[in-house]
């Protein structure tokens, strides 16, 4: 009887096998994608996350989109947008967009999704667009948004707020509408398994013209060195999260390439001036920490050359970026001198957190930067940790002046819009999420930054932010990091800088 | 006998009660979900908004009695990454990690039993020196290594199979391989000392002095009394396989239970973990007990009175 079920159990599984392999259809141009994990969920207003976002930018569109260099704000569900004043935003919509199940996009599905995101249960995206207000449905074709704080960051963020079809998204459970979405995209959504496969098929009514590719598939692939496997195979076409170790085999394949872009993500050295460790406290000696790291020297030998040197937080694409402060040049004699002056001639110890789930090769990068701290007197005792521990450690702790953080890590922070006023008020601004520094000027600032709407004051207000980020370095900023990826040669694409791969930008050689 | 099973399932219970404790408080210990939602321009407030939306505000204990009434209802919640009822997220991936535990199972006992009977046979010949290599290899290769070097030699170079994935036949064929190579190596060091224990013995002196063939005696009555510590060894082994199939079914992206569990502890997606925890040790304790009852089978002698 036991061995009867014990068959039948294993006569069943093998069916189920057969038929999803009976179940490839045709294949048209298709290009297979290998991810680091599952997308969560097709909900765009309940998860994201990295893998989130292949997903999701893939079947919908906001009002306005964002080019892959993250510069340009280009139309998209709105054809045009006007400030009507500082808290109101008038747009025009598209007209004879259609969702994939064939439902008409109106203004009505703008007020709808807005109404849907700010739900206090859609627990991370209320907070992202905490700052709207009312929306007022004009006509069909024209929207009124209104702000209730001045934010001149607002047109940016709306590439990120995808619309849903009201009616469909209404007459389905939440639950459902997360495994089977719909959104105006370029592709729709043909199958998903989970651990397995992401099916997507070019939307034949695209209003920006159908894609040349009919086919992404999108495979979950935990493991770095099986996906560098399928590309080399040519089961992959493209292969996200790319080790750095595996790129001189990658130059080597004349059938594979890599692709490379400055990411979103500024890697730094962060540290908890609230109660942290006694030398810390004193500027010069954080001066004498940023002269003493050479971050060219870091960038090439250890991160193959993939990075790119920072002086702030602030990176190059973001709203008031200054090239008025060029990234600290390496001097391990003035940074002795700051340490002297400081009162620390002989240097002192201090123990510095670090992860490789934090930044790409974390550990190394520590060890690289307690060496070059170690050449001028500042014995570093690195301390590798899981990812979790960081998160739980640094990520809203309750009580940010407790003393029960390590006093010096490594972070690193992804902006998703050009603007600056999220990693500002995360990571500096005092009560930030991630942030340990306390300074009432830069605070106002801050705020100052986060709500000007006149371009010309906004940009002379960051480049004060910057100049006390230079100076006073509440953060030792090291470089920008590269997102790298393995692409077969038949494909024609280039990796964007906000991390998502869009079957948009992908055609066949 | 039938005293013996209730007793023993009434074991089996208080374990796995045991078992969903020790997950419930390792993985609230492992970290905080909360943080992975909130987003970076919170406050503390919305932190303590989500850890509220997700019930995680209370106390432990009260948590503790939720979850459990929870359970008992059948309700193992909704996985916090995926939104969807954490059983059938669970369920869904059980026929995968069974093909590919049966499979390993399926490979590694003959391989395994044949290995060591050619060792017993051949004892300290050139075969037996081989056979043992063979094992004391596939014992000490981890099993993570092993497959990453299948994956590179037969996927990524001679591109005979894919490299990871789901779905045909071939898909199966390396990780049930690396799966089953450490059991496979057990089963043959087993059977290699169990068979040349046996085949001291009087009996078998006086099976060949009957006249039987050597085959004969090898089959009928040397092999089935070795086998009681080989079954007694791959049923414990078995859950060891479950345990195993975490790491190979991560690498070859198979997807089972095993990688949704690793997924869902990067997560910190509790009621995935909990409920994935919970039909792994279901599986492992009743696999056991299956086991235990089995030996009545093999060996007349044993009687559950």
């Amino acid at each position: 009887m036991r061995r009867n079920s014990f068959i039948l159990t294993l006569l069943a599984t093998l069916l189920l096998l057969g038929s999803v392999a009976h179940a490839q259809g045709t294949e048209p141009t298709t290009v297979t994608i290998a991810l680091t994990d599952d997308p969560p969920s097709g909900d765009p207003h309940k998860t994201r996350g990295a893998n989130g976002g292949h997903l999701l930018f893939n079947l919908f569109d906001g009002l306005v989109a964002l080019s892959g260099d993250m510069t340009t704000i280009m139309p998209a569900l709105a054809t045009s947008w006007e400030q009507v004043d500082d808290l109101t935003w008038s747009f025009t919509l598209r007209e004879g967009v259609k969702f994939h199940n064939g439902e008409p996009f109106t203004a009505a599905a703008v007020q709808y999704s807005i109404t849907r995101i700010l739900d206090p249960n859609a627990v991370r995206f209320n907070t992202d667009y905490k700052q709207i207000g009312e929306v007022d449905v004009v006509d069909d074709y024209h929207v009124i948004i209104h702000t209730k704080v001045p934010d001149p960051n607002f047109i940016a963020k709306m590439a990120g707020l995808h619309i849903v079809p009201p009616v469909y998204t209404a007459s389905v459970s939440e639950e459902e509408f997360g495994s089977h979405p719909i959104g105006t995209g370029p592709y729709h959504l043909v199958e998903w398994t989970l651990g397995q496969r992401l099916v997507l098929e070019a939307n034949d009514d695209y209003w920006n013209g159908r894609p040349t590719v009919d086919r992404l598939v999108f495979r979950p692939i935990p493991e770095a060195s099986t996906r560098l496997a399928e590309l080399q195979a040519g089961t992959v076409d493209l292969i996200v999260g790319l080790n750095y170790d595996a790129i001189p085999l990658l130059d080597a394949d004349p059938n594979l390439r890599v692709e490379a872009n400055t990411g979103r993500r500024t890697v730094i050295m962060h540290m908890d001036l609230l109660n942290g460790a006694k030398p810390l406290q004193d500027v010069r000696v954080r001066q004498a920490m940023s002269y003493a790291i050479d971050r060219q020297l870091l960038i090439d030998s250890v991160l193959n050359g993939y990075g790119t040197p920072l002086a702030t937080i602030f990176r190059p694409d973001m709203a008031g970026y200054s090239a008025d402060f060029q990234p600290y040049p390496y001097d391990p004699e003035r940074a002795r001198e700051l340490l002297a002056e400081a009162g620390y001639p002989d240097g002192f110890s201090i123990r510095f957190m670090t992860s490789d789930g934090i930044v790409t090769k974390g550990v190394e990068v520590a060890e690289a930067l307690g060496a070059m701290l170690g050449d001028v007197g500042i014995k570093v005792d690195v301390l590798p940790v899981a990812l979790q521990v960081m998160r739980d450690m640094y990520i809203g702790n309750p009580e940010p002046a407790s003393g029960k953080v390590e006093p010096l890590f490594m972070f690193n922070y992804g902006a998703p819009t050009p603007d600056a006023t999220s990693p500002l008020k995360a990571l500096v601004q005092t009560g930030g999420i991630e942030a340990f520094y306390n300074d009432p000027t830069m605070n106002a600032l801050i705020d100052e930054y986060a709500s000007e709407m006149n371009p010309t004051t906004r940009a002379s207000v960051a480049h004060d932010i910057q100049e006390k980020l230079y100076n006073d370095l509440p953060i030792i900023a090291l470089y920008l990091q590269l997102d790298t990826y393995g692409v077969s040669e038949r494909l024609n694409w280039t990796a964007r800088k906000d991390e998502y791969v869009l079957g948009k930008d992908i055609s066949i050689r | 006998m039938g005293r013996y099973v209730v007793s023993r399932s009434l074991q089996a219970v208080f374990v796995i009660l045991a078992v969903l404790v020790v997950t419930f408080i390792i993985v609230r210990a492992v970290g905080d979900p909360s943080r992975l939602l909130v987003s970076p321009e919170g406050s503390r407030e919305n932190l303590a908004q989500i850890r509220h939306v997700l019930g995680l505000d209370a106390p432990l204990q009260v948590q503790f009695v939720r979850f459990v009434g929870d359970v008992v209802r059948g309700d193992f919640g909704k996985s916090f990454t995926f939104g969807r009822p954490a059983l059938q997220l669970v369920l869904e991936r059980v026929p995968a990690t069974l093909l590919l535990a049966l499979t390993a199972l399926a490979l590694a006992v003959p391989t395994g039993i044949l290995l060591g009977m050619v060792s017993a046979v051949k004892r300290n010949t050139i075969y037996d020196n081989l056979a043992t290599t063979l094992a004391v290899l596939g014992r000490a290769v981890p099993n993570f290594w092993l497959s990453i070097m299948l994956i590179v030699v037969f996927g990524a170079y001679l591109k005979w199979l894919p490299p990871s994935g789901y779905g045909t036949p071939l898909h199966i064929i390396m990780p049930s391989v690396a799966l089953s190579a450490g059991l496979a190596a057990i089963v043959a060091r087993l059977t290699r000392s169990s068979l040349l224990e046996v085949m001291s013995q009087d009996f078998v002196r006086t099976a060949r002095a009957k006249g039987l063939s050597e085959s004969r005696v090898l089959t009928r009555h040397v092999l089935r009394n070795a086998l009681i510590p080989i079954a007694t060894v791959v049923g414990l082994q078995a859950g060891h396989l479950l345990g195993g199939a975490i790491i190979t079914e991560t690498i070859f992206a198979w997807p089972g239970v095993g990688r949704l569990l690793t997924q869902s502890i990067y997560n910190y997606d509790y009621p995935v973990v909990q409920t994935s925890v919970f039909i792994i040790s279901v599986t492992f304790v009743f696999l056991n007990l299956a086991i235990d009852l089995l030996y009545a089978l093999i060996d007349p002698r044993i009687r559950y009175d």
